[in-house]
């Protein structure tokens, strides 16, 4: 079954473990979605660019000025641990 | 002679002048303590919205245009999906399918033309300490404006790709878009190297290699990897398509990974931000610095102003240095003595306003003036830098600042010689090594006179007054 493939590989690329059980469950309900969405393909679509949002004919900018955000300490407080000021997190395996 | 050919191409990050990160307002200040200038957009929190930061896409039109790029005039950012603990949103934004700038080149010290395949901007990553058993990760860097600009493979020999660093590095300092320190990872650089015999058409295989941090570093690995693969070739051998970190210490090359995994990066456009449009006016303003580039200056100069190679490398260092000195030159035709002044007593001066031209007000007439009264001998060494000291941040008059401070130098001998004869009194030793033959310590008696007199003295002659004195005493 391809999805469930399908599955495993992005499961891998997301870092999310999953169980033989659950990509098995998980690729059917990808097959149903998949089909439902292929209605869109019989959808003429020849010579439209594809849209990616709203075309402004201003740019939105900042300025380079600095704003210090002044609550560190609000992001600081959701590591699971910390030292020092930096974020502690279990060693990375290069 | 090598039957191989070798193909380098070289991918360098630089990180852009801001004050502020490209999508946030938090400070790109470096070695603040560590999650000192995070937020909740750079850190990634949910909800947030990057905005654009609109000095970051001039600096990076100044760059496109230095390099000859053609520039796209709408363009768009994409994100690029990968997991790594310094990449708190799970995504870097990029930019992929349009790319601020394409198919420029770069002219290097041989007059050959290095093919730049595009130009792009990009958000930093976090830095990660690692230690024994556990990382540790710091966001400050995240969210700093990065220019990718990523050559063709038309450079020929590690020497060439060193070569080509520094001309890039001269050009992006010149122009103003960075500082390109690779000390402080200010400037990054991957390379691709592939060996092919001369008359294949095709490239070989090639390594992408990483880590090398200093420009010795840049051609000591790809030197190191040329002999490598020169030698699996001989032996009838493959090279694999691996990506490969230099280790300066070991001076070798090691598998970091292989193709089989590389990355699958799913890029998307990143929903939100809109399209940028490039305005017509950011192009017209990023012109006035590439009219011309630091290599065509560098002859100029040289030939023009009879300046010396590390002399002319010092002035073009920044585009306003290269400016001011070439108005101080149009008011008094001295391009010797202005340089000697420049690189000396007004860098250093610079150096203690952190370096911030900025800050500088001091007029051409007004810096003439004072280089002109020093080789009259109207001021000395001490009472010129002193004279400068007082108007280069306000460019007040420098004959009002010599009156009011009284920093004309004092020659006459008359005047002169009552502090001389104190100085001699008071310090009798050093006096008396003189006399022994301690040529030096008259040195020491002529400091002296010039701090009674607070600068102001001229030196030759307070030296001429003591020996005759000395000697007289004999």
């Amino acid at each position: 079954m391809a999805e469930k493939k399908l599955i495993e590989y992005v499961a891998n690329l997301a870092r999310v473990n999953i169980t033989e059980k659950e990509a098995d469950a998980l690729g059917q309900q990808l097959e149903h979605i998949l089909e439902y969405i292929d209605k869109l393909k019989e959808v003429n679509v020849d010579g439209v660019e594809p849209m990616r949002g709203l075309h402004l004919e201003t740019n939105i900018f900042r300025q380079d000025e600095v704003v210090p955000f002044n609550n560190r300490e609000d992001i600081l407080i959701n590591a699971p641990s910390r030292e020092d000021g930096y974020f502690k997190i279990p060693q990375v395996i290069e | 002679m090598s039957k191989f050919e070798t193909v380098i191409g070289l991918e360098v990050h630089v990180q852009l002048k801001t004050k502020t990160k490209i999508f946030c307002s938090c400070s790109t200040e470096f070695q603040s303590p560590p999650n000192t200038n995070i937020c909740p957009i750079c850190s990634g929190y949910p909800g947030v919205l990057p905005v654009f930061n609109q000095r970051a896409l001039e600096l990076a039109i100044r760059v496109c245009l230095a390099l000859r790029c053609r520039i796209n005039n709408r363009i768009y950012f994409e994100r690029k999906n990968y997991f790594y603990p310094d990449l708190p949103k799970g995504y870097q934004i990029s930019q992929y399918k349009m790319p601020l700038g394409e198919n420029g080149f770069l002219e290097v010290s041989s007059g050959k033309k290095i093919r730049i395949n595009r130009v792009h901007l990009e958000e930093d990553a976090g830095k990660s300490v690692h230690k024994n058993k556990y990382s540790l990760v710091d966001f400050n860097r995240t969210g700093i404006p990065l220019l990718e600009i990523v050559s063709e493979p038309d450079i020929a020999t590690p020497v060439e790709a060193a070569d080509y660093l520094s001309c890039l590095k001269m050009i992006l300092q010149y122009i103003g878009a960075s500082d390109c320190d690779m000390e402080k990872g200010l400037l990054r650089c991957d390379a691709n190297i592939s060996l092919k015999q001369t008359e294949d058409k095709v490239l070989g295989t090639r390594v992408e290699l990483k880590n090398m941090n200093t420009f010795k570093g840049v051609r000591d690995a790809l030197g190191y990897e040329a002999a490598r693969q020169e030698k699996v070739l001989e032996r009838r051998e493959k090279v694999y398509q691996e990506t490969r970190l230099w280790d300066g210490n070991k001076g070798a090359t090691a598998v970091m990974r292989t193709k089989e995994e590389a990355c699958d990066y799913r890029y998307f456009p990143e929903p939100d931000l809109l399209d940028f449009f490039v305005p017509q006016e950011f192009i017209e303003k990023a012109e006035m610095y590439v009219k011309e580039l630091p290599l065509e200056k560098k002859k100029r100069f040289i030939e023009e102003y009879k300046l010396i190679d590390s002399e002319v490398d010092v002035i073009i260092s920044n585009i306003w240095l290269a400016e001011f000195f070439e108005s101080v030159v149009k008011v008094y035709s001295k391009p010797k003595e202005i340089s000697n002044w420049i690189i000396g007593p007004f860098l250093e001066q610079v150096n203690n306003l952190a370096s911030d031209f900025n800050l500088v007000k001091i007029s051409a007439q007004n810096f003439a003036k004072i280089i002109k009264y020093f080789s009259q001998g109207k001021l000395n060494n001490i009472t010129a830098k002193r004279a400068l000291s007082l108007v280069i941040t306000t460019d007040e008059d420098a004959d009002e600042v010599i009156e009011k401070e009284g920093l004309r130098q004092v020659s006459g001998e008359d005047e002169l010689s009552g502090f001389v004869e104190e100085v001699i009194v008071a310090n009798p030793k050093p006096a008396s090594d003189y006399l022994e033959g301690k040529l030096s310590a008259i040195m020491f008696l002529v400091g002296q006179v010039m701090k009674k007199t607070r600068g102001k003295a001229n030196p030759k002659v307070v030296r001429t007054i003591l020996e005759r004195r000395l000697k007289n005493e004999k």
